[in-house]
């Protein structure tokens, strides 16, 4: 196994849609939580491409938390007051 | 200045930043330094009044206003689940009069004698006449649907008789059977209209739609859409092309004036499917998303540079990309919505009996076997609705604004999915959709019609014109 390590810093939604966005679901890493860093565990090792791609999802993903916070959550209140209205309309 | 809920992501084409949001709004910033300062400093941001305009900021007042109109949007869009189908599909036989090497839907021999409907014609016009919208379009699909004729005729002049819906007639057609006066009366008539397979090169036509009896197929083709036309049909013809890789390899190009060169002048161009005999065929005929999209940019290229000479074609494959984009609720077709148009927007009775809830279930079906696709079986006497734990899942995994791949993809107002591609492709109901072949082509897509329309290339006057 080789480790990528990532700062605890990022929040654990934050890894692992990078994750998600990087990585293959043949390929997908183990991602455990150690004291100081989240670690990114991958039986074939990261090459450079990966790397750089991993990190760029993490700032992407970064950016939409803030987005988030900024927001106060709207994005997902509004999916789901949607949602809620989608159910009364249609069980009258 | 505050800030409104909104995505974004690079555009490959251009590596500028598009943003977009739950209005269906959508933009580009030039570079991540903008992207920044929009979320950090909105007061900073250029171009203020655009982003204003299109709902991204607001000013220091409450954000009630978006809440309510993105709320209203997207609550109207979930609603449509509770409206009755609105594309009845129904395939009379299975069997087909050619043999096309990427068939999708796993075609019988011309000769099989267990591959036609057994339900009258007059109860199934009962039972879409109670289960359809109230304005619908009946597609009749294959097999060869002209193989059916007499079914179809009967069918809809029961649909007729019954006059509790207002309907159009589609007939799915490669044109191999022979073709009379009774039948272009009847379409005359009914003004129905003929959805035509045609490749876009009479060569490869020829190549990979065989005729089983009747020779060459692109000449088959030629002599029997002289038949309509001669008989006044001319304007109840479209075209839909299956692309390979040779299609492609010969470039845009030569695939706009092969069409030109027989009078086509409007095509639904497709890819490969990945169902039935083509699932197969694939590795032989097939090509990679990436060289599929690269033909597409090259190709949207060409029409633009074509309307801008003047030059009359176009390829409905845009159109529905260009909808979504543009107008993101007039978009009615049932592979791309969210939540899936699956069994709610139109359904599939098959030659059997069986009911789908769409047309890539049937075909599924057709090489699987697996009954949990089946949402109900009609009969002479009964329509028997199966149990429906499995497809309400299916409909409930579709909605991708809940997804956690797709929640806050870019493209996700503009996007929607075909759950039994997810099933095929993936073995299970969730999936993960990036991988989707649906999902890497309409990002792909996206980007290219975005990054013309940014640059100027594609103009508010091209996308009237083809939407």
């Amino acid at each position: 196994m080789v480790d990528y390590k990532i700062s605890v810093e990022y929040t654990e939604w934050v890894v692992r849609q990078a994750c998600a966005w990087t990585f293959q679901s043949a390929d997908f890493p183990k991602v455990s939580l150690e004291e100081k860093s989240w670690v990114v565990s991958l039986a074939s090792g990261f090459d450079e491409a990966t790397i750089h791609l991993l990190e760029r999802n993490l700032n992407e993903f970064r950016l939409r938390e803030i987005i988030d916070v900024q927001t106060a959550g709207l994005r997902m209140k509004i999916v789901t007051h949607s949602l809620e209205n989608t159910y009364k309309n249609i069980k009258g | 200045m505050k800030l409104h809920p909104f995505f974004f992501r690079q555009n490959r084409e251009n590596n500028k930043i598009f943003i977009s949001n739950q209005l269906g709004a959508w933009s580009f910033l030039q570079d991540e330094a903008d992207l920044h300062t929009l979320i950090a400093a909105p007061s900073e941001s250029s171009e203020i009044d655009r982003l204003q305009a299109k709902g991204f900021i607001c000013g220091n007042d409450s954000r009630d206003l978006y809440e309510r109109a993105a709320e209203s949007k997207i609550t109207h869009r979930f609603t449509r689940l509770r409206d009755k189908p609105s594309l009845i599909m129904v395939v009379p036989t299975l069997r087909c009069d050619h043999n096309c090497r990427y068939c999708q839907v796993s075609r019988a021999p011309l000769s099989s004698r267990v591959h036609d409907i057994q339900v009258s014609p007059q109860v199934v016009a009962k039972f879409i006449a109670s289960a359809a919208a109230q304005k619908f379009k009946l597609e009749v699909q294959g097999g060869e649907s002209l193989l059916a004729l007499d079914f179809i005729y009967s069918l809809v002049s029961s649909l007729n008789k019954l006059q509790e819906k207002s309907f159009e007639v589609v007939l799915c057609t490669a044109l191999g059977p022979a073709i009379d006066d009774t039948f272009t009366e009847w379409c005359r008539e009914e003004n129905v209209h003929l959805s035509v397979s045609f490749d876009g090169f009479l060569d490869l036509h020829s190549k990979f739609r065989i005729h089983s009896k009747k020779g060459d197929s692109a000449t088959r083709f030629l002599e029997q859409r002289r038949k309509l036309e001669d008989a006044g049909l001319s304007e109840n013809i479209s075209y839909v092309a299956t692309l390979t890789k040779e299609a492609l390899e010969r470039g845009p190009r030569a695939y706009i004036d092969s069409c030109l060169s027989v009078g086509i002048k409007r095509i639904y161009s497709r890819e490969l499917s990945e169902y039935g005999f083509a699932s197969i065929t694939k590795s032989d005929l097939g090509y990679t998303l990436g060289h599929y999209i690269n033909f597409m940019g090259l190709y949207l290229d060409e029409l633009i540079a074509m309307y801008n000479n003047g030059e009359d074609f176009f390829d409905y494959t845009f159109s529905l990309y260009l909808t979504k984009l543009f107008s993101p609720d007039a978009s009615s077709h049932m592979d791309t919505m969210s939540p899936a148009g699956y069994a709610t927007s139109g359904f599939l009775l098959n030659y059997d009996g069986r009911v789908f809830g769409s047309d890539e279930a049937r075909m599924l079906y057709e090489s699987t076997k697996n009954e949990r696709l089946t949402i109900g079986r009609l009969t002479n006497t009964e329509f028997k609705l199966e149990e429906d734990t499995f497809h309400r899942r299916l409909l409930a995994e579709s909605f991708l604004e809940t997804s956690s791949i797709c929640s806050t993809c870019a493209y996700l107002p503009f996007c929607g999915l075909d759950p039994i591609a997810t099933l095929n492709q993936q073995g299970d109901l969730t999936g993960f959709k990036k991988e989707l072949s649906q999902c890497q082509l309409t990002i792909g897509m996206l980007d290219l019609i975005t990054d013309r329309f940014e640059s100027g290339k594609l103009t508010q006057e091209m996308v009237s014109s083809w939407t």
